[in-house]
């Protein structure tokens, strides 16, 4: 309970608060600030100023050394001239003190000296922004016994020199020294670093009490009261002391309820309470300094005490903050994110995962994680083999998942690794594909529509060249078909040369067939099936649909395949309409450009044991620099005609066959265009693997 | 006049053997060559007879080994054989010299009767288009100022006109006269002028 409250003041304090901000001119503050601080630096000096020993200002508690550190650590070491201002006017002036010059001057440079060097270490230590926790609480301890000691030493020792405090007396003086000016710092430090934290933060000072809780205040304050009662009830007796344990209740009670601000605060009440007690029963200084020492244990007590309570709240705050963010990160996840431990148990899910696999989360928690997918009994040592990869698309893989009713779908499953407390657990994010699958198929089908129509009109353009092509067997058949006829008309038909004539009308048939058939495989559309392809016929069957034509423009076209290449896996037709695609750009470019030697090569060749690599080179005048970044792109053409389609389908083709689509610039000139595409036996190994 | 034979030049083997054949069969003493180089070496002007000859052939087409034929002089009628047929290729074809055009698929009539005019030529018509073509191809040969030179020749300037016209000397020009009978093998000035008569009646055609 008290931690959410806390939770709420924290977040709710600037709504609560009403700002009060230090809107004075820093002129007026400049001055309002050192004259404040004098004042109060004189006025607590007054104050404590009780039964002080040799009548210098060696009294049980020094209130005004506490202000001193706390404008030290909050405003900078640049304060300590003022410190020592102070010093010298309070000691000097203290009514009742002989006044030595030197030993007031010497002491003062001795406390000013000190308490600067102590307030530099607890400003490195991060004082100045509060504190925040029991190392911070030990650190002011620590750093304010030996200063007060420092301080101690040498203020008796400067009054002890003039002969005001007798040697003799030097270490009694010097210890009530020591524990007045330690309970004066741990007393009024922490208060003043929250007042001024709070100032700084705009928000009225925390006292520790959230304002529901007054009636446990009174409470406390009644305890407070009700314990200094019994003490000095006591005091009278045997055991003057006998009874200070009780202040010690009410601290606890208050510094585990409210943590460090309320602590602070219960330790200056009670502070003031047991001087002002002491004060007004008039009892000897030796049961106050007696009471001094206590009261260092008490004041202790409560700054430590405060400050693990406070840390301790800090902390559950904050896990509960975290907790509450990776709950609402969780929740908000579209993506299924599970929590397994070693052996494949499922620990913790997030909705998504219901959802996802149609389970409520009873039936999925404790499960085996193996179950969620289809067919794959040695997902959990992969899961803990990927997990340890550093690559986190490693970490990363597609497979089909399993709902409740047995139905499966796509999913993209990836893993990560944890250990807490010497156990590993596996964190399992699973993404539903299915949406992103019909897009790939959608975008497939997309794809090798715009690929047929391309072919089509691939074929159009070609028309002219396929019809001559056609013309040349049809052109033989009817020359053989019509000696064939003379040789019938003649008078003594001459059978062998007829069997010549028709055997030739007979192939050249076939070879007019041929042409057609290669034409209307190529413009056909549909499913597209990698085959084991052999390379060379696929280059000479492009070549064939465009021979024609690059004998009318005068272009060579030169194959150079290496022997023995090995099968490539594609489709057919589509790597025939790249390398058609190719080849007509090639020619176009080389007449437009009226390059005088127009030839182009052809070439395939292995690169390395897994791919053939084709290209197609020509002698034209190359592609220009300011067209080069988006020759891929659709719409991009150098053709007055042209569409700008052929190279971004072509690579599309290339990319949809595994392979890649690029450019190369040529040695003299021309345009070089290379793709590769994966061997029949690399693509086999790798489906395998 | 049985043995007047029919060259045929055409790169595939298909066309041009079932060419053969056929004319064989039509009692032609037929001759084949797979590319126009193969016919040009192997060809002697004194044969006479006719050139069935494709369009499209890798290294030197058709239209080529006519140019060629052109401006060695020999005077073989040219019938080309195409698949495709375009107007500006048959004209282009026609204007250097061809005798006839035809188109694949080839019609037996229509080829055998063009064969059968082109052995037994007999045609004005033809003679003047190839006398043209030849001196065209020539005439590709004279450089600029000598195609000045020549066209004031065949205008009929005597040489005095044409240096003052010019604005060169005498000597130079009958230099340039020299060279221009010489690239255009004409026999004489009066042929020089025919030569000149005839290449501006084609530019005005």
């Amino acid at each position: 309970m008290a931690t959410e409250e806390a939770a709420h003041d924290i977040m709710h304090a600037r709504d609560r608060a009403a700002p009060i901000r230090w809107s004075a001119d820093p002129g007026w503050r400049a001055v309002a600030l050192p004259l404040g601080f004098v004042a109060l630096y004189l006025a607590l000096d007054r104050l404590s100023f009780i039964g002080a020993l040799h009548g210098v200002g060696i009294t049980p508690w020094s209130p005004s050394s506490g202000l001193a550190m706390a404008l030290l650590i909050i405003k900078g070491l640049r304060y300590a001239p003022l410190i020592m201002a102070a010093e010298l006017l309070s000691s000097a002036t203290l009514p009742g003190a002989s006044v030595f010059a030197m030993p007031v001057f010497l002491e003062s440079l001795v406390v000013t000296a000190c308490c600067t060097g102590a307030a530099a270490i607890l400003r490195h230590a991060g004082l100045q922004a509060g504190i925040r926790g029991s190392s911070d609480a030990v650190t002011l301890l620590i750093v304010t016994v030996i200063n007060s000691g420092l301080v101690a030493g040498g203020f008796v020792a400067s009054y002890a020199v003039a002969g005001v405090v007798p040697w003799s007396g030097f270490v009694e003086a010097g210890f009530h020294f020591w524990i007045g000016d330690a309970i004066g710092v741990i007393v009024f430090v922490p208060p003043l670093l929250l007042v001024y934290e709070r100032i700084k933060s705009g928000t009225q000072p925390d006292y520790g009490w959230a304002s529901p809780e007054f009636v446990e205040f009174a409470a406390q304050a009644a305890s407070i009261v009700a314990a200094l009662a019994a003490v000095f009830s006591g005091i009278s007796g045997d055991h003057p002391l006998g009874l200070f344990y009780l202040l010690f209740l009410p601290l606890i009670w208050i510094a585990t309820r409210h943590g460090l601000p309320a602590a602070s605060w219960t330790v200056l009440a009670i502070q003031i309470g047991l001087i002002a007690g002491l004060e007004i029963q008039g009892h000897s200084v030796s049961t106050l300094r007696a009471f001094q020492l206590l009261m260092f244990a008490l004041a202790a007590t409560g700054l430590m005490l405060g400050a693990v309570v406070s840390e301790r709240r800090r902390l559950a705050l904050a896990l509960a903050d975290s907790e509450g963010r990776r709950t609402a990160i969780l929740n908000t996840a579209r993506d299924a994110v599970l929590m397994i431990d070693a052996r494949g148990n499922i620990q913790s899910i997030n909705p998504a995962v219901e959802r996802l696999f149609s389970r409520p989360s009873h039936r999925l928690i404790g499960c085996d994680a193996c179950e969620l997918v289809e067919e794959m009994p040695d997902l959990l040592d992969r899961l803990k083999l990927a997990a340890r990869s550093p690559a986190s698309e490693a970490r990363c893989w597609e497979l089909d998942a399993r709902r409740a009713d047995g139905s499966t779908f796509p999913i993209e499953l990836s893993v990560g690794r944890f250990g807490l407390l010497g156990a590993e657990y596996y964190t399992l994010v699973i993404r539903d594909i299915t949406s992103r699958r019909k897009a790939e198929a959608q975008y497939r089908e997309h794809q090798a529509e715009l690929a047929h129509i391309s072919r089509v009109s691939l074929a159009g353009e070609m028309a002219a060249g396929l019809a001559h092509e056609l013309s040349q067997p049809l052109t033989a058949i009817t020359a053989y078909a019509r000696g064939c006829l003379r040789l019938l008309a003649g008078p003594v038909p001459e059978l062998a040369l007829l069997y010549e004539g028709i055997a030739e009308v007979v192939q050249q048939s076939e070879r007019a067939g041929d042409i057609l058939s290669r034409l209307r495989e190529f413009v056909r559309g549909g499913e597209y099936r990698r085959t084991a392809t052999a390379v060379k016929p696929l280059i000479d069957a492009a070549v064939s649909l465009i021979r024609m034509e690059a004998m009318q423009q005068k272009v060579e076209i030169e194959e150079r395949i290496e022997h023995r290449l090995p099968a490539v896996l594609a489709d057919r037709i589509q790597i025939e309409q790249v390398l058609l695609n190719l080849l007509r750009n090639a020619m176009d470019a080389m007449e437009t450009a009226n390059t005088e030697r127009r030839a182009i090569v052809v070439e395939a060749h292995r690169k390395g044991n897994r791919t053939v690599e084709i290209c197609v080179a020509d002698s034209g005048p190359g592609i220009a620099a300011e067209v080069t970044d988006t020759l891929f792109e659709p719409f991009v053409t150098t053709k007055p005609l042209g569409m700008g389609m052929g190279l971004s389908i072509s690579r599309t083709i290339v990319e949809a066959n595994g392979g890649s689509l690029r450019m190369a610039r040529g040695v003299r000139s021309g345009a070089i265009l290379i793709f590769d595409l994966p061997t029949a036996d690399a693509a086999a190994t790798t489906d395998a693997g | 006049m049985p043995d007047k034979p029919v060259f045929v030049v055409d790169d595939d083997a298909a066309v041009r053997q079932g060419l053969r054949f056929m004319l064989r069969a039509a009692g032609y003493s037929v001759e084949a060559f797979p590319s126009a180089l193969s016919f040009l070496k192997d060809y002697n002007p004194r044969r006479g007879g006719c050139l069935l000859l494709d369009v499209q052939m890798p290294q030197m087409s058709g239209l080529d080994l006519q140019q060629q034929l052109n401006l060695r002089g020999w005077r073989i009628p040219v019938i080309f054989i195409t698949g495709h047929g375009t107007v500006p290729l048959t004209i282009a074809a026609m204007k250097a010299g061809a005798f006839d055009f035809i188109e694949k698929p080839l019609r037996e009539d229509a080829m055998l009767e063009s064969i059968e005019r082109a052995l037994h030529w007999n045609d004005r018509a033809y003679e003047e288009r190839l006398e043209r073509a030849t001196l065209q191809v020539r005439a590709t040969l004279l450089t600029a100022r000598e195609r000045e030179v020549f066209e004031l020749v065949a205008a009929g300037e005597p040489n005095k006109v044409i240096a003052r016209h010019l604005g060169i000397s005498f000597r130079t020009v009958e230099l340039h006269r020299a060279h221009i009978i010489e690239k255009l093998q004409a026999r004489s000035l009066s042929d020089l002028i025919r030569m000149g008569i005839i290449m501006n009646s084609n530019s005005s055609s």
